[in-house]
């Protein structure tokens, strides 16, 4: 026999591999995958554009139009930031941008079932890799939109720091934690859609608890209380004030919240590792 | 797993919820004991759920092709999907050396605005292509598709037949060590199934070992060596496959039968005034009602009926017909002025029709009797009411045609 590796399923079987060997197992199938990644994205990024006039523009104009109510608020005094040291609009515009990619990479561990739609039933591939097309996709969109975010920035006359190179590097975390809710929710969907449906809004709360459309000196006790606590304030702002301002304060508290990122991220991929093969069965 | 072998099943086993919101309700309860690191013991019924495949077992060998027979619902394309690890199994376990490749659903992941050609990359990936495979056998695949120039067009413009062949020909220049298909070959016209059909004998030729599920039992028999019937999720019978097929054969016609006496009204439309139909039916030789007959017994029908009213002469007629409602014999007990009913007082009476030689082939018949005056042909009856019954095959016959002859057979030279 040319391959003789032998494959066996048994029941639960995916809880007999090792308590570490399970995120080596994934991460060998990801790697392995690479080709299928590619091809899906290109099925669903690509396509997805193909019968509109307007195209990719799209994934500028949703975000675009969000960045104007804030900027309208602002002007007509129902909003009052605080002093951000820059003008509020070239602010509010980078800082939304960074929460739209949490936002993204949430959603891109969300859908990571969701994705597979019509082939899971059909076709036995790892569905880890699922998570990688999809971030990939939000990752696309993300980045044509900070491209033109960087443009008007410059418009306002902020120029970006040269740190932000680092930008790659420091949003990590966000893809850890995001991906990671993401997956526990895309998991319990399948069986509980209301699970993705209430996600969705407490995620829309949570922006209001972190220091993305307004300053993080605010005034209110409790609420300074929730953001010191909030490790999104961390990995978040961090990264926006790196490319604002250059200068990436309270290190600490970003790496203790990275630290909480890659945890929740490690546990909520080995549940989906685990939990998946009960629920694929209810796909159909 | 020892040296020949390629697959193994064990005792596999698999469940099903029979509401959708109780298995939404155990999907959730088995995510949380996952999630807490109690895992649940799969291998117990719970409430609302039915083991839609039940202690499977069987192997295959290198070279070897098992075909997988079953009414709907049986539990065939759940045995593949275990097999393939679509699902996971809940009790027993799957082994298998090499790489499985199943067509189930050709052109999964097909997407309506890509072209043909970028097709074939995405759903050759995704049944588990390297690109280089692909590189290297497109031509092959586009030329078996007869998808010629219209490859690239995007597959929306596809007719229902090319996309059919489309998707079948990348699945099969997959290569795997095992091939699961299911029920593919009923699709593309006549020439393509054909060619299909080729392409399957070839892939068993290369001596890799193939699983193959269809309701076609012709091509069953041409492509496989042993036969599994699976009934209600369990392993019915398992043998060459002629035994097999004779084995579905015979159960799926008593099912028939059954089923057929179930739904037909027994009672006569009649006019109870003069005629009172009681019973109807096949007899043997002792006078008992059967619902079975040999091919060489001889067929004898009865009716059973009680007369009212004097009638000076009647006619009873007996109709055949095949299971696709084809009338196979219609007589008449006064044809050829074989029998005289006449000069009929109230009472009851037995009606019998004895056929010697039947010539019915294997297969599922019904039965209705009429009853009308010779006189003014006045029906007594409307034959609505049907009765089934089964010509048994001796073990050896399988349901090939209507009528069953004893042939010879010679072959001569001609010349060159």
């Amino acid at each position: 026999m040319n391959s003789p590796e032998i494959t066996v399923y048994e029941p639960n079987y995916r809880a007999k591999i090792g308590f570490f060997k399970i995120w080596m197992v994934m991460l060998r199938n990801i790697i392995r995958s690479r080709e299928l990644i590619w091809q899906l994205f290109k099925r669903d990024f690509l396509m997805s554009y193909k019968k509109s006039f307007l195209g990719m523009a799209w994934i500028v104009i949703s975000p675009v139009v969000g960045i104007v109510s804030w900027i309208f608020m602002n002007f007509t005094g129902v909003l009052n930031p605080g002093d951000v040291g820059i003008p509020y609009p070239a602010y509010v515009l980078l800082s939304s941008s960074v929460w739209g990619l949490f936002m993204g990479f949430y959603t891109a561990g969300e859908g990571t079932l969701a994705a597979g739609a019509g082939i899971i039933t059909q076709v036995q591939f790892p569905h880890e890799a699922l998570l990688i097309k999809q971030t990939a996709h939000q990752l696309a969109n993300f980045i044509l939109g900070f491209v033109l975010n960087i443009i008007i920035l410059i418009a306002f006359g902020v120029i970006p720091s040269w740190k932000i190179v680092f930008f790659p590097l420091v949003t990590i975390p966000l893809f850890l934690l995001g991906a990671g809710i993401g997956l526990v929710v895309s998991v319990i969907g399948v069986v509980a859609m209301d699970l993705s449906k209430g996600m969705t809004i407490v995620l829309g709360l949570v922006m209001y608890i972190t220091p993305v459309i307004y300053s993080n000196r605010v005034d209110n006790p409790f609420l300074k209380t929730v953001i010191t606590y909030n490790p999104l304030t961390y990995l978040v702002g961090n990264v926006r004030d790196l490319i604002i301002y250059g200068r990436f304060d309270t290190i600490e508290m970003f790496l203790y919240s990275t630290l909480f990122a890659i945890g929740v991220f490690l546990v909520s991929w080995r549940f989906f590792y685990l939990s998946e093969d009960k629920v694929v069965d209810k796909m159909i | 797993m020892n040296g020949d072998t390629v697959l193994q099943i064990e005792h596999l086993s698999k469940k099903f919820s029979i509401t959708l919101k109780r298995s939404m309700y155990y999907g959730m309860l088995d995510i949380a004991r996952c999630m807490i690191g109690f895992p649940v013991d799969s291998g117990k019924l719970r409430k609302g759920e039915f083991w839609a495949l039940d202690d499977v077992s069987f192997d295959l060998k290198r070279g070897e092709s098992l075909g997988i027979i079953g009414v709907n619902g049986s539990g065939k394309s759940t045995l593949l999907r275990l097999i393939t690890g679509i699902f996971p199994p809940d009790k027993g376990k799957v082994s298998f050396r090499g790489r499985v490749g199943a067509l189930i659903a050709v052109g999964a992941g097909f997407h309506p605005h890509m072209t043909g050609r970028e097709n074939i990359y995405l759903n050759g990936t995704i049944l588990g292509m390297t690109r280089k495979e692909i590189d290297r056998k497109l031509d092959e695949i586009i030329d078996f598709a007869e998808i010629g120039e219209f490859i690239e067009a995007p597959v929306n413009n596809y007719s229902s037949g090319m996309r059919v062949r489309l998707g079948f020909s990348i699945a099969v220049h997959c290569e795997p060590d095992i091939l699961l298909v299911d029920e593919i070959l009923s699709v593309g016209d006549l020439s393509f199934r054909n060619k299909s059909m080729r392409k399957m004998a070839e892939f068993r030729e290369r001596a890799n070992a193939l699983i193959f599920i269809s309701h076609n039992l012709e091509q069953v028999r041409v492509l496989c060596e042993r036969t599994i019937v699976l009934d209600q999720g369990k392993i019915a019978y398992i043998g060459n496959t002629h035994d097999a097929l004779v084995f579905y054969e015979e159960s799926s016609r008593k099912q028939r039968v059954d089923q057929n006496d179930k739904i037909s009204y027994k009672i006569f439309e009649n006019e109870p005034d003069i005629i009172n139909v009681l019973n109807f039916g096949i007899l043997n030789d002792n006078e008992l009602e059967i619902d079975d007959i040999g091919l060489d017994d001889p067929l004898i029908a009865f009716i059973e009926f009680e007369v009212k009213k004097y009638i000076e002469e009647m006619i009873v007629s007996f109709v055949l017909l095949t299971e696709d409602n084809k009338r196979c014999i219609w007589v008449k007990s006064n044809d050829f002025n074989k029998t005289k009913i006449s000069k009929i007082e109230p009472g009851r009476y037995r009606e019998k029709i004895i056929i010697e030689d039947h010539h019915l082939g294997v297969g599922v018949y019904t039965i209705s009797f009429g009853i009308a005056n010779a006189i003014t042909m006045e029906s007594y009856t409307k034959m609505h009411s049907e009765k089934s019954f089964r010509v048994k095959s001796t073990g050896n016959e399988l349901e090939r045609g209507v009528i069953n002859v004893k042939e010879k057979w010679d072959i001569k030279r001609l010349g060159n």
